[in-house]
Order: structure tokens, then C-alpha cells, then sequence
């Protein structure tokens, strides 16, 4: 009798637990978006269907969504660059193929809004010939923001990945320039600079190999309207 | 056993949220040696403690201190007090603050004075450089028949200069105050059995004085004004708070040994938890508690296992984070770390908190911890300090948010 009693309290301290069901995922999107404004919140919906059909990351378009709201942006703001980004996955996907993972296409759409050159993309995922492009493509968006001319950024990042760079060498060579930056160098001297220092990691006696001149976009990939 | 109960309670009250995401727990201890002599009295050089505790919350924050002065073989409280201070949200560097506070101050063991205050002030911030506020408020003495309540208005401004905070402010006090006509210059009303002079609202004449008995009560208005600057400078472990005042009103209520004052303390940290303090000046009177002017030098050491935050202006900082750290501390939990002086609030923020911003806990005089899970992969981060503008952690590759400021790019390896 003390069992079967026991059984029931078990079972009754369990029932709470059973009725917490996770939702699913569009309600969870949809609860986090409720600070948004409607018609907003519907474009941002719509956006992140149409990724997971593409198979793009939705969480990050809903991620950007959710940093606009906390960062007191407006609607049709938050609209705006969710949609710039969307356009920005879906170039990289093109660019890239599907043998990226998730976060290397978040930095490769950051790298293109940013302003480097979708062939660039695909010369950078070329000569990393399989290794991760994420740690090159981290340090091109912060060139960039920099202040280091888009150009100048990838010529130089795809020069030291030639070169057999490590992502050691790339977050030196951040380090680096940021380091100068501060100390009063333009930017694009300080790039220059630290990708002097560079030594190359390629076997003893080889030659570096040839560095090509630095390709001046054709377009820039632009936000979709 | 109740009781034990209860503090222990009471305890994990104040405990537990300081851990929390938004809540802010500091705590401060300074002992050492205290000179203070008053005008006319035997100068009393005493051991003194001063223990004294904050709590913040987002829009609302307690603050407790006191001190006990060890004189003569025994132990007497000197000064205590207890304030809430409640915050309305800021828009447009605009909000109002509403402070209540009670407070005791018994430098003679006996004559304890006892009053509470009620203050109102608006804000106004101008993009974390100055500002200035507007506010007025009661004091009420406690026990004090023959002082009313006492009307407190005023304003002030900040501004910040490199590491110095500089701050001025005029405050208006108005009071009525019990005494007899031989000693009420200034006199408003008097009133007796037979009746009254000047109660009609017309000051009463000096013929009308000369009328009457020494013993007549009278109210007397008073009206003095304080003007009074403030700085405050940080340079490394240095910490410098200087103030000084000037007192306008007419003799009766501005003495003479209240016109003007100053003082400064100097706080070196040594480490982050305990510093040397050095400090002296003059304190001007308080005509509605009763309290004369004094001096007074300190020489002590202070412990903090959460040190106080200097005195808020409530305003948002330009200050800056100097270090940002992470580790890895297990079950996909990290602990971030970063060091940022002189600001009364951290916060972080990012695709790991699915940008909910969450308030960090000073650990020390300016490090700040919070520990919080993080999955492996490629985050975004911001961090802001007192209400400012979301920056990146510096130390860490940056980007562009398409918000006009710029994100961290914080990449969590797998078991790190």
C-alpha cells in the first residue's frame, strides 16, 4: 500500500515535467520576436522561412533581428539589415557551396557586407584547399571595419593563406595591425606592414608563391530589395 | 533560534540575487584613526570603523553605512544611515530619481539626531560627457519640536574631463525654527497666552519686539544657500575625491564657522580589495539638526570584497574596458572577466544570450565577472558600461552590426 502510494507521488511530482513539451521552433522565433512590431516581425518570419528552405542558418537572421531589437533599432531598420544579411548568406552559399559549415558562412556573409569581392571569397576557400576558412574570413570583416581598404584586405589575406598561414598567424597579423593603428599608422600601412613580417610557412628552400595583384571588385554584392 | 533563522534568511536574501543577472552587491570596510575637534571643544582622537554596504538594482538600489567611534574604553555609534534611491527608465538622457533616506548622527553620546529626507530629481545627460540635474525634497528632523520641516531645493551640474569628474551644485534650505525674541533676529511670528506679533504675516518691528518678554516664543525663518564643487579623479590605483563650499545666508544662519569648508581623501589601492586612505577637512553646520561645524583628519585602511561605487552622479561613463578575458570553466559554462574603472554598471550582450543584455558582478575595485554558458561556434558580443553605447570587446575582431556601432567576433572552440 505504501508502495502503490509512493508510485503515485512519483508519478504526480513527474506530471509537471511531461507537460513541459518544447515547443516548437517557429513559436520559440515568434515569442522572442513579440518585441518587434508587426508588420516587422512578419518580413523578419518570412526571411527566415525562405532561409530554411534555402538552407541557410535562420537562427542567424533571427540572432541579427533580436541584436537590433536590444540595440533600440527601429523596425524597419532591423527589417533592412536582416534582409541585407539574408542576401549575404545566400551570395556566400552560392559562392562557397555546400561544403561550409554554418559559422563560415556567417563570417563569409559578414565579409561580404563588409565590401570584400565575392571572388575573393572563392579564391580564399581555394588556396585553404579544406582547412577552415573562418579564422581568414574573422580578419578580413576586421580589417575592414578598420578602415583597411576592402581590397587591400583580401589581397593581403589571401597572400598570407598562399603562404600556408596558420589562424595563429591570421590573429597575429590583427593583433598587429590594430596594435598600430592605435600607435597612429593609417590603416593600410599598418596591413602593409605587419604582412611584411610575415615569413611564410612553406616547406624549407620552397618558394612563396606569386602574388597576385589586388583585384578590384567588379560589384559588390548588394543588399536584395 | 528564530532569530538565527532569520538572519540567515535574510543573508541569502541579500546573497543570492547579488549573483543574479541584474542585481549588484558592494561592501566596503574602512578602519583607522579619526581626529575631529569641534570649535570650543577638546579635540577627540578615537578609533573609528566604518562598515557600509550597497545593493543595486536596475531602477532601484539600497545603500547602509555608519560608523563607531572607540573612545575612552568603549564603543559608541557616531553615524548611521539607510537610503533607497528609485530610478525611472532614461529617455533621451532624460529620468527622474526619488531618494529616501533616514539618518542618525550622535557625535555626543546622548544627543543622538535623527531625520528622514524625502528628494525628487530630474537628469539629464548629454551623450556621457556632462549634465545636469534639477530636484527638491523634505528633511525632517526627528524629535526636534522646534525646527519644522525643512524645505530642500536645488540643481547642479557634471562633467567629465579625461579621468576627473567635476560637479557643481547650489542648494537652497528653508526652515522655521523655534526662539525667543532676543535671539531671533529675523523673526517671522511670535506667539503668546495674550496673543501674537507678526502672525498676521507681517514681519513684526523692532518696536514690537522691544514689547515683549524675554520668554515669548517666536518662529523664525531661516534661508541659507550652499554652493559646492566636487571633484573626482582616478589615476591608476589613485583615487582622489576633493570638495569645497561656500555659505550665503544672513549670520544667524550661516555662522561664520560655516561660510566656507573643504575637505579631500585620497584612496591608494594596493590590490583590488584593500587600500590605504588618507583624508582631512572642515565640515560646515547643520542649523536644523543642531550640528556645529567640525574638522576632522583620518588616516585608516580599507577592505572590499566588493568595493562601494563612488558616489553616482547617475550618468553614463566614457570610460573604457582594458582587458577581456574568457575561460572555460566546464559543462559549456565560461567566465568572462574584464576590467573597467570608474563605472557603476557592466553589461554584456550577444548571440549566446540571444542578446538579453546581462549585468556583470564587480569583483574587486574595477574587474567584473560573470560566468554563463556559451556553445561552441562563432558569437557576436557587445559590451556597454553605465548605460552606454554596445561596443566590442576590446582585444577581440570587430565588425560591423549594421546598427551604426560594431560587434566582437568571439569564436568558442569546441572544449576550450
Amino acid at each position: 500500500m505504501i508502495r502503490r502510494s509512493r508510485k503515485c507521488l512519483l508519478q504526480l511530482m513527474l506530471l509537471p515535467t511531461l507537460l513541459v513539451v518544447p515547443l516548437p521552433l517557429a513559436a520559440q522565433d515568434a515569442s522572442m520576436l513579440a518585441r518587434l512590431d508587426a508588420p516587422s516581425r512578419y518580413q523578419v518570419e518570412l526571411m527566415m522561412d525562405s532561409a530554411s528552405r534555402l538552407d541557410l542558418p535562420r537562427e542567424t537572421l533571427l540572432s541579427k533581428a533580436l541584436e537590433g531589437i536590444s540595440k533600440g533599432a527601429h523596425g524597419s531598420r532591423i527589417v533592412q539589415v536582416v534582409r541585407r544579411h539574408f542576401a549575404a548568406l545566400r551570395d556566400a552559399r552560392g559562392t562557397l557551396g555546400r561544403d561550409v559549415s554554418a559559422d563560415e558562412l556567417n563570417a563569409a556573409a559578414g565579409a561580404l557586407q563588409s565590401g570584400v569581392p565575392r571572388n575573393s571569397l572563392a579564391t580564399l576557400h581555394t588556396t585553404r584547399k579544406g582547412n577552415s576558412i573562418l579564422m581568414p574570413l574573422v580578419v578580413l570583416s576586421d580589417l575592414v571595419s578598420r578602415g583597411v581598404p576592402p581590397e587591400n584586405a583580401t589581397s593581403a589575406i589571401i597572400n598570407m593563406s598562399q603562404r600556408g598561414a596558420l589562424d595563429s598567424d591570421f590573429a597575429g597579423l590583427r593583433r598587429g595591425v590594430e596594435t598600430d593603428i592605435l600607435s597612429g599608422a593609417s590603416p593600410a600601412t599598418a596591413l602593409d606592414r605587419r604582412t611584411r613580417e610575415f615569413p611564410g610557412r612553406g616547406a624549407p628552400g620552397a618558394q612563396n608563391p606569386v602574388v597576385p595583384s589586388p583585384t578590384r571588385p567588379q560589384e559588390t554584392p548588394g543588399p536584395s530589395r | 533560534m528564530n532569530e538565527h533563522k532569520a538572519v540567515v534568511l535574510a543573508a541569502m536574501a541579500l546573497l543570492v540575487p547579488a549573483h543574479a543577472s541584474f542585481a549588484q552587491l558592494a561592501s566596503r570596510l574602512e578602519a583607522g584613526a579619526l581626529v575631529s575637534s569641534r570649535d570650543g571643544l577638546l579635540q577627540e582622537n578615537v578609533f573609528a570603523v566604518r562598515p557600509s554596504v550597497q545593493y543595486d538594482l536596475p531602477l532601484l538600489a539600497f545603500h547602509a553605512s555608519g560608523s563607531a567611534w572607540h573612545l575612552g574604553n568603549r564603543w559608541q555609534l557616531a553615524d548611521g544611515s539607510a537610503q533607497i534611491d528609485v530610478s525611472t527608465p532614461s529617455r533621451y538622457g532624460i529620468h527622474g530619481e526619488f531618494t529616501g533616506s533616514a539618518s542618525r548622527i550622535e557625535y555626543d553620546p546622548g544627543a543622538p539626531s535623527d531625520q528622514v529626507d524625502a528628494r525628487a530629481e530630474i537628469h539629464m545627460a548629454f551623450d556621457q560627457r556632462g549634465g545636469f540635474w534639477i530636484g527638491g525634497g523634505i528633511d525632517r528632523p526627528v524629535r526636534v519640536s522646534i525646527v519644522s520641516a525643512v524645505e530642500v531645493t536645488g540643481g547642479g551640474a557634471w562633467t567629465k574631463i579625461g579621468g576627473a569628474t567635476l560637479s557643481g551644485s547650489v542648494t537652497n534650505f528653508a526652515f522655521s525654527k523655534a526662539g525667543t525674541m532676543q535671539d531671533s533676529a529675523g523673526v517671522a511670528s511670535c506667539s503668546a497666552a495674550g496673543g501674537s506679533v507678526g502672525g498676521s504675516g507681517a514681519p513684526p518691528t523692532t518696536a514690537d519686539v522691544a514689547a515683549q518678554p524675554e520668554t515669548q516664543e517666536c518662529r523664525r525663518q531661516s534661508r541659507f544657500s550652499d554652493i559646492e564643487g566636487t571633484l573626482e579623479w582616478a589615476l591608476g590605483p589613485l583615487e582622489v575625491t576633493a570638495q569645497g563650499g561656500y555659505r550665503i545666508g544672513e549670520v544667524f544662519d550661516a555662522m561664520d564657522d560655516s561660510r566656507r569648508w573643504g575637505g579631500a581623501t585620497a584612496t591608494y589601492w594596493v590590490t583590488n580589495q584593500f587600500a590605504a586612505v588618507v583624508g582631512g577637512g572642515r565640515e560646515p553646520g547643520n542649523p536644523a539638526r543642531g550640528l556645529p561645524s567640525r574638522s576632522f583628519a583620518n588616516l585608516g585602511l580599507m577592505l572590499a570584497y566588493v568595493p562601494i561605487p563612488r558616489r553616482t552622479i547617475a550618468v553614463a561613463s566614457n570610460a573604457s574596458v582594458t582587458v577581456f578575458q574568457v575561460e572555460d570553466v566546464g559543462y559549456g559554462n565560461h567566465t568572462i572577466t574584464l576590467r573597467a574603472g570608474g563605472v557603476e554598471r557592466v553589461e554584456i550582450m550577444g548571440s549566446f544570450t540571444d542578446w538579453e543584455p546581462h549585468a556583470l558582478t564587480r569583483i574587486g575595485r574595477d574587474r567584473w565577472e560573470i560566468t554563463i554558458p556559451v556553445r561552441p561556434g562563432v558569437h557576436q558580443v557587445n559590451v556597454r558600461l553605465d548605460n552606454g553605447k554596445w561596443r566590442p570587446p576590446p582585444g577581440m575582431p570587430a565588425m560591423r552590426d549594421g546598427f551604426n556601432g560594431e560587434v566582437g567576433i568571439w569564436v568558442v572552440e569546441e572544449g576550450m
